[in-house]
């Protein structure tokens, strides 16, 4: 079994924090609200939830990689470097002290390999450079590094592959070899936002796989931005389901994907269409209307417009986290209004 | 059953490179493709990439010409055409029957045009109506497909991804169509809109009597929608069978891995290791010879590698599969698959 060094001690915790976007004709956009997340060592959480959620800005807020009218206003993102913790949301974005976290102590991976590559440089080289920028290596050191990388991923004829172009390889390779670069300086966290989406099923499968055994030899935390719940079922410990800039439901995978407290999670499980027999299969249940944009959002619960539950409270008062049970919560007036049958 | 459209040994090359030095490298997208679609089904065309189930789409509507072999469409009441046969005045009044839903409902949406023309459009091609008529359909249409009537002098940019695919749902079936080619037509949507747009073109099935053929890679979706499921892998059919037979038992031993591999979402059937999914698809210039798969089948034995299976009937059944083995071995299919232990 893979060590995990003080399994408990979360890595990464993200507190409060809110991302607004300025615009100079406009009034701002809070894209996220009042997020609160916790990652720890060898432990995956997957941030689910439909385009335009802010899944993606909260994970690219984590590496300061947010664009220039990006503020986080409030709240904090505390790491743990090993000598005492730093947060993030408070250094600069180019500051020495973020640019040694950023790829070294936390890295990422992207949907579209062929987009997030360099087209221009073989990947052996952008792979080389990557660990020359983090690490004090001779550049043949490095490239025995890389090939090393390569063959961890899967990558055949790794050694030859590291002079290959990105369009020299498959959609699958591309995405090893993105891997490869991201674990190079052996990260304590990995984010990936939506690394199997451009792929196909078999391929997706791979990758899953490959992800797994990676973090169960490095013991990394592993931040997995998703849309796909077939996808978190089968790699996530843990699960923030996010809407319109909320995270309205978290907690145990398990847990949550028995027991959805939250209306929209309950409403995101009805439209995926079960893999069950002619008859039992069920008429899909979606979700009414269109997810509306962050500027008409409710000032109260953002799914009030959606909801088939919506009362009074709704629109107006923005839902405490409520604990359902342990390690289990959900932004919701049912839950505090009706505890009993919530709970039951 | 009355069969709508037929395709017999179909076949498409495509011709790469070449030029005035010489002849160019052939590909051969599509290898002696044979089924039939009935009339009221759901046909789903599933597989990978590059498997050629988009090219297949396009050769029955004739936006690309075919290579060899038949494309046989029955009219209502008349007597059965060969589409590839047929040219372009010839097939003008076909192109009412059969229509296509694209993929990304931008990119098939002339942004210069109106909702209202963009669906109206078709009629005007075909100068079947006009004036008050000609608005009534328009508008009845899209009420159909969920498109409130005063949101028609709107362009498309103004709508979001699941309204522009209703948009382009209503632009199939303004003409009252009988078979609709719907390619990949929810797997650009988020998962509660997808939801939605399944429900709509369940619901319009019914009300209009309609044919789909669905090209689909998301095999969850396929097995709530279709009633019979052809897989392709390198330009060839590997089976073909009635959804629930191909989910129960697959014949193929390529349905098996497409199955291992779909995620479920149920965390208690998570599937673990899966160490048996090897290798990645060929590119279609070097197809391996004998069976296209045996590169990557776990069960591939010698005569794989040379001969060539053809695609037949198993046990009489209504199960088809092109596998040398296909009634011995003992694949596994989906439904309550068995919990795997993690290696």
């Amino acid at each position: 079994m893979p060590q995990i060094p003080m399994a408990d001690k979360p890595l990464l915790t993200v507190r409060n924090m809110s991302i607004s976007f300025s615009s100079p004709d406009e009034a701002d956009i809070e894209a996220v609200r009042q997020v609160d997340l916790s990652l720890t060592p060898g432990k995956t959480l997957a941030l689910v939830g439909e385009s335009g959620c802010g899944k993606s800005v909260t994970a690219r807020a984590v590496l300061r990689l947010l664009d220039k009218n990006a503020i986080i206003p409030s709240g904090e993102i505390l790491f743990d470097t090993g000598q005492g913790a730093v947060d993030i949301a408070r250094l600069k974005p180019d500051s020495l002290a973020m640019r040694s976290i950023r790829g070294a102590e936390i890295s990422m991976i992207f949907q579209e390999p062929m987009s997030s590559l360099s087209p221009v440089h073989t990947i052996g080289d952008q792979i080389d450079e990557f660990i020359i920028l983090h690490e004090r290596l001779s550049p043949k050191q490095a490239r025995e590094r890389t090939v090393a990388l390569l063959d961890q991923v899967g990558v055949p004829g790794a050694r030859d592959r590291a002079n290959a172009y990105p369009f020299e390889l498959s959609g699958g390779l591309r995405q090893r070899a993105m891997i490869a670069m991201a674990l190079a300086c052996t990260p304590k966290l990995l984010i990936a936002d939506e690394p199997t989406t451009a792929l196909d099923v078999t391929t997706q499968a791979q990758i899953l796989d490959l992800l797994r055994q990676l973090q169960d030899d490095y013991g990394m935390a592993m931040l997995f931005i998703t849309h796909d719940l077939g996808v978190v079922a089968e790699v996530a410990d843990e699960i923030a389901v996010m809407y319109l800039g909320d995270v309205v439901e978290q907690g145990d995978v398990y847990e949550v994907f028995r027991r959805p407290k939250h209306p929209y999670t309950q409403a995101l499980m009805n439209s995926v269409p079960r893999l069950s027999r002619k008859a039992d299969r069920k008429r899909l249940s979606p979700i009414k209307g269109t997810v509306p944009s962050p500027r008409d959002r409710p000032s109260g619960c953002a799914f009030t417009s959606r909801c088939p539950h919506a009362f009074a409270p709704c629109p107006a008062q923005r839902p405490e986290r409520t604990q359902v049970s342990a390690g289990h919560v959900a932004r919701c007036h049912l839950l505090a209004h009706e505890p009993a049958e919530a709970l039951a | 059953m009355t069969t709508l459209l037929s395709v017999e040994n179909l076949s498409k090359v495509f011709t790469l490179g070449g030029g005035l030095f010489g002849k160019g490298r052939d590909l051969v997208a599509l290898n002696d493709i044979n089924l039939t679609v009935e009339q009221g089904e759901t046909l789903a065309i599933v597989g990978e990439s590059g498997c050629g189930k988009t090219t297949l789409g396009r050769c029955i509507i004739k936006a690309l010409s075919v290579t060899s072999g038949h494309v046989r469409y029955h009219p209502e009441g008349g007597e059965a055409v060969d589409l590839t046969t047929l040219n372009k005045r010839e097939i003008k009044p076909l192109r009412r029957d059969i229509r296509m839903i694209f993929q990304d409902p931008m990119s098939s949406l002339n942004p210069n045009m109106r909702v209202f023309d963009i669906v109206a459009e078709p009629l005007r091609i075909h100068k079947l109506m006009r004036g008050k008529e000609l608005e009534a359909r328009v508008y009845d249409t899209l009420a159909k497909v969920g498109i409130a009537s005063d949101a028609a002098g709107r362009y498309p940019h103004a709508f979001s991804g699941g309204q522009r695919q209703r948009i382009g749902i209503a632009r199939a079936l303004v003409l009252d169509p009988r078979l609709v080619i719907a390619d990949e037509a929810v797997s650009a949507l988020d998962v509660s809109i997808q939801a939605q747009v399944l429900n709509l073109l369940d619901d319009l099935k019914a009300d209009f009597g309609l044919t789909y053929i669905f090209i689909s890679h998301d095999l969850g979706v396929v097995n709530y929608i279709a009633d019979r499921v052809v897989v392709m892998y390198l330009g060839h059919v590997v089976e073909n069978a009635p959804t629930e037979m191909l989910f129960e038992r697959p014949r193929h031993p390529y349905t098996e891995m497409l199955l291992e591999a779909l995620p479920i979402a149920d965390p208690t059937r998570r599937k673990g290791r899966r160490t048996e999914l090897k290798g990645e698809i060929p590119y279609l210039g070097n197809r391996p010879q004998g069976c296209p798969f045996h590169t990557r089948c776990k069960y591939a034995q010698d005569r794989c590698r040379s001969e060539k299976p053809a695609l037949r009937t198993i046990n009489g059944t209504a199960q088809q599969a092109a596998c040398h083995f296909a009634e011995t071995l003992e694949l596994t299919g989906a439904y309550d698959a068995p919990q795997k232990a993690i290696a």
